[in-house]
C-alpha cells in the first residue's frame, strides 16, 4: 500500500510530462510557422506604416488568396498522401473560360461559375479514378492531366486576354465591418475546414493519408477516397480560378503554373506532411500569408527582389527541419 | 489541430502586434519618386534596359530630379500585381511598367491611375486606356528594312525570309511587314522561310539548309542577330548578300568584318530612358500627351544608308567600329546605346563601367 502510494506520483508526473511534450512535438512544425509568420510581420510592421490596421489584413489576404485557395485543395491531397500539379492547368483553364464566357449580365456569370467549378471537381475526380483505377503515381497523372488543360486553355485563348464584368473585378474590395470580402472568405474557409476534418469523410482522408493499408483492412474503399480527394482539390483550384479573375480582369492560358509548386510550398511550410496523414488548413493559410509577406517584406527592405525566393526556400528548409526534427524526437520517445 | 495551438499562435500574434513598431520616413520634396515595375530580366535586352534606366537619371537633364526605384518581379503576373500594390501604396509620382501580361495588370493599374498615379506602360505594353504605352514603332522597322533591301537588290533577286518563333505574334509581324513591302516589287521572290527562333544556332542551320536548296540567293531577311546568316553564307563558300536584321553589337560587328552590306533595325533599350522622360514631362507640366501612345523611332544601324520614301526622314547610323559597334563589349548588346538627349556610354550599358 504504502509502496504503490509512494509509486503513484512517480508515475504520473513523467506520464503528464510524456503528454504535453508529445502535444508540442505533434504541433512543432505548425508553431514553427507561426513563428516565421511572426518574424516576418514583426520586421514588415517595423519598417512599413500602418501594416496593423484593417486595411493592410485586407490587402494582404487580397493578395494570398488565389495561393490561399489553390492550397487548400493541394493541402486535402497531401493529407491523403498525394500530391496534386493539375491545378495549374485548372487555374488556367477556368481563367480563360470565364474571361471569355463571362458578360454583363450575373446570370451569366453564376452559370459559367458553377459550370467553372464543376469542371474542376470533374477534372480532379478523374484525376483520383486514373490514380486509383490503373494503379498511377498521382504525380504523373496530375501532369499529364495539368499539360492536355493547359494545351485547351490555349485553345480556347492563346494569349492573354478576354475580359471580365467591372462589377466582379470589384468583388475583393467590397467590404462587410471593415473586412473585405477575401477575408470573409479565409472566414469561411476556416470554418469549412474544422467543419470538413471532423466529418466521416475528412476522417477516413486523414485515416488512408497516415495508413493506406490498414485504412483499407478497415474497410474504406480506396478509389472513393481517391475520387473525392483529388475532386475536391480540382474544386478548389476552379475557385482559385474564378477569384483570380477578380484580380487580373482578364484569362490567362499559362497563369496556373505559378500556383503549383507554392501551393505545396505554403502546405508543407505550415506543417502539412508531404507523406499524409498530416496537417492542418490553418498551417497552409499561414504558410501562403508568409509566402505573400516575404514579397512585401523584400519591397519595404529596398533590397533585390532576387531575395525573395532565396527567403522562401530558407523559410521552406526551416519547416522542413523543424518537421523532421519533431518527427525524429517523437519516434525516439516511442522507442 | 486543438484550439490550444490556435490560442497559441494568436497569442504569439498580438504579441508581435505590440512590437511593431511605425517608422518615420524622411522625404525630400524636390526629385519626382518613379517606379520602374519590370516582370523579367532574363535577357540582355532587359538588363540593359534597367541599368541605361539608372544612368539616365544620374546624369544628363535628368540628374537629380528623379528618385528612381526599379522593381524587379519573377516574371508571374501575380507577383507583379503584389508588387505594383506595394509600389501604389508608396503614392510614388509615376509608375513604369514592362508588363508581364497586356492584360491581366489592368485592374491593379487602374487602381494607379486612381490614386493619381501617372502610369506608363513600355515595352510590353498594356491594354488598359489610363495608362500611356511607349514602345518602338513596329510598323516601321520591318517596312524601311524591307525596302532598304529592295533598294540594294534593284528591285530584283531572291531573298529568304526569316519566320522568328512560331506562334509569337511580333514574329508574324515582322514577316508580315517584311512581306507587305515586297509585294511592291515583283521582280523580288521569296524563296524560302525559317524559323530563327531568335537564336544564332536556329539562324545559321535555317540559312544553311535553305542555301542548299536554292543556288541563287541574293539577300536574306532575318528577324534575329543577321551574323548567323552571314555565318552560314560564308561556310557554304556563297558571295555575301545584303542581310537585314536587329541592332544587337554581334550584329553590327559581323557586318563590319564581313563586308556585307546590313541594315539593323532597333528596339532601344533605352526605352525606360525615354519613359522616365516622358514621365517627368507630364509630372512637371501636368499634361498628357495628346495620344494614349507614344512611339520611338530608334535610329537604324546600318552599313549602307539610305532615304526611306516610306517613312521619310527615319535617321540611320553608319557602323563605325569603336563608335557604334563595340569589339570590347557583350555580344547582346542593343544597339544604339543612348537617345540624344543624354549620353549613356556602352560601358554604362553593358554594365562594365569605370
Amino acid at each position: 500500500m504504502s509502496v504503490s502510494v509512494a509509486e503513484r506520483p512517480a508515475e504520473t508526473e513523467p506520464a503528464r510530462h510524456l503528454a504535453w511534450r508529445g502535444w508540442l512535438l505533434d504541433r512543432a512544425p505548425f508553431l514553427v510557422a507561426c513563428l516565421m509568420l511572426l518574424v516576418v510581420v514583426a520586421i514588415y510592421g517595423a519598417l512599413q506604416k500602418g501594416v496593423f490596421t484593417l486595411d493592410e489584413i485586407n490587402l494582404d489576404t487580397a493578395a494570398a488568396m488565389t495561393l490561399i485557395l489553390a492550397a487548400t485543395g493541394q493541402t486535402i491531397v497531401l493529407i491523403r498522401g498525394g500530391i496534386d500539379l493539375s491545378i495549374g492547368g485548372v487555374i488556367s483553364l477556368g481563367t480563360v473560360i470565364a474571361a471569355t464566357q463571362f458578360s454583363d449580365d450575373p446570370l451569366t456569370v453564376v452559370m459559367w461559375s458553377a459550370l467553372i467549378l464543376a469542371i474542376g471537381f470533374a477534372v480532379g475526380a478523374l484525376n483520383g479514378l486514373l490514380i486509383s483505377a490503373l494503379k498511377l503515381q498521382p504525380f504523373l497523372v496530375t501532369l499529364a492531366s495539368w499539360s492536355i488543360l493547359n494545351g485547351i486553355a490555349m485553345l480556347i485563348l492563346p494569349t492573354d486576354g478576354g475580359g471580365v464584368p467591372g462589377w466582379w473585378i470589384g468583388f475583393s474590395y467590397n467590404q462587410i465591418l471593415g473586412l473585405a470580402s477575401p477575408v470573409w472568405m479565409l472566414i469561411g474557409l476556416i470554418i469549412f475546414w474544422y467543419w470538413f476534418r471532423a466529418t466521416r469523410l475528412g476522417i477516413t482522408i486523414q485515416a488512408t493519408g497516415s495508413n493506406e493499408k490498414s485504412a483499407f483492412l478497415s474497410g474504406v474503399s480506396i478509389a472513393r477516397i481517391n475520387v473525392v480527394t483529388y475532386g475536391l482539390s480540382g474544386l478548389f483550384a476552379a475557385a482559385a480560378a474564378l477569384y483570380l479573375t477578380t484580380q487580373t480582369g482578364a484569362g490567362s492560358p499559362t497563369i496556373g503554373k505559378d500556383y503549383i509548386l507554392p501551393s505545396v510550398a505554403a502546405a508543407v511550410i505550415g506543417g502539412v506532411s508531404l507523406f499524409g496523414g498530416r496537417g492542418h488548413l490553418l498551417g497552409t493559410v499561414i504558410g501562403a500569408l508568409i509566402l505573400t509577406l516575404i514579397g512585401n517584406l523584400v519591397f519595404v527592405l529596398r533590397v533585390s527582389s532576387y531575395w525573395q525566393p532565396v527567403m522562401s526556400g530558407v523559410i521552406l528548409l526551416v519547416a522542413v527541419l523543424a518537421s523532421s526534427l519533431a518527427e525524429k524526437t517523437a519516434r525516439g520517445q516511442e522507442q | 489541430m486543438k484550439l490550444h495551438s490556435v490560442l497559441m499562435c494568436a497569442a504569439l500574434a498580438v504579441t508581435s502586434l505590440s512590437a511593431g513598431v511605425a517608422p518615420v520616413v524622411a522625404q525630400d520634396k524636390k526629385p519626382y519618386v518613379i517606379y520602374l515595375s519590370n516582370n523579367f530580366v532574363g535577357n540582355d535586352w532587359r538588363q540593359q534596359m534597367q541599368r541605361v534606366a539608372q544612368v539616365s537619371v544620374d546624369k544628363g537633364p535628368l540628374a537629380g530630379r528623379v528618385e528612381l526605384h526599379i522593381e524587379v518581379v519573377e516574371n508571374t503576373v501575380q507577383a507583379q500585381i503584389n508588387s505594383l500594390n506595394n509600389i501604389i501604396r508608396e503614392k510614388p509620382d509615376a509608375i513604369l511598367v514592362d508588363a508581364a501580361s497586356d492584360s491581366a495588370l489592368n485592374p491593379t493599374i487602374k487602381r494607379a491611375c486612381d490614386a493619381g498615379i501617372v502610369v506608363i506602360s513600355f515595352d510590353q505594353v498594356v491594354t488598359e486606356p489610363c495608362a500611356l504605352t511607349l514602345a518602338s514603332n513596329w510598323e516601321r522597322i520591318p517596312a524601311v528594312m524591307a525596302e532598304w533591301m529592295a533598294v540594294q537588290l534593284g528591285g530584283k533577286g531572291n531573298v529568304l525570309i526569316d519566320r522568328g518563333l512560331a506562334g509569337a505574334p511580333i514574329s508574324a509581324q515582322l514577316q508580315e511587314g517584311y512581306e507587305k513591302v515586297l509585294k511592291d516589287y515583283p521582280d523580288i521572290k521569296v524563296v524560302g522561310y525559317y524559323n530563327g527562333d531568335y537564336a544564332l544556332g536556329p539562324e545559321q542551320s535555317g540559312v544553311a539548309s535553305l542555301l542548299a536548296a536554292n543556288p541563287q540567293v541574293d539577300g536574306i531577311l532575318t528577324q534575329g542577330y543577321g551574323s548567323g546568316a552571314i555565318q552560314a553564307l560564308k561556310d557554304a563558300g556563297r558571295p555575301m548578300v545584303p542581310v537585314v536584321g536587329f541592332s544587337y553589337n554581334v550584329a553590327a560587328l559581323t557586318c563590319a568584318e564581313s563586308g556585307a552590306k546590313c541594315i539593323l533595325g532597333s528596339n532601344p533599350a533605352y526605352l525606360s530612358s525615354e519613359a522616365i522622360k516622358l514621365a517627368v514631362e507630364i509630372l512637371d507640366t501636368g499634361k498628357r500627351p495628346e495620344s494614349r501612345s507614344v512611339e520611338i523611332e530608334g535610329d537604324f544601324v546600318t552599313t549602307t544608308p539610305f532615304e526611306s520614301k516610306l517613312f521619310p526622314g527615319t535617321k540611320m547610323q553608319t557602323i563605325e567600329v569603336g563608335v557604334n559597334a563595340f569589339p570590347d563589349q557583350p555580344p547582346g548588346l542593343t544597339l544604339p546605346i543612348t537617345p540624344d538627349w543624354v549620353e549613356i556610354t556602352a560601358a554604362e550599358a553593358a554594365g562594365v563601367a569605370q
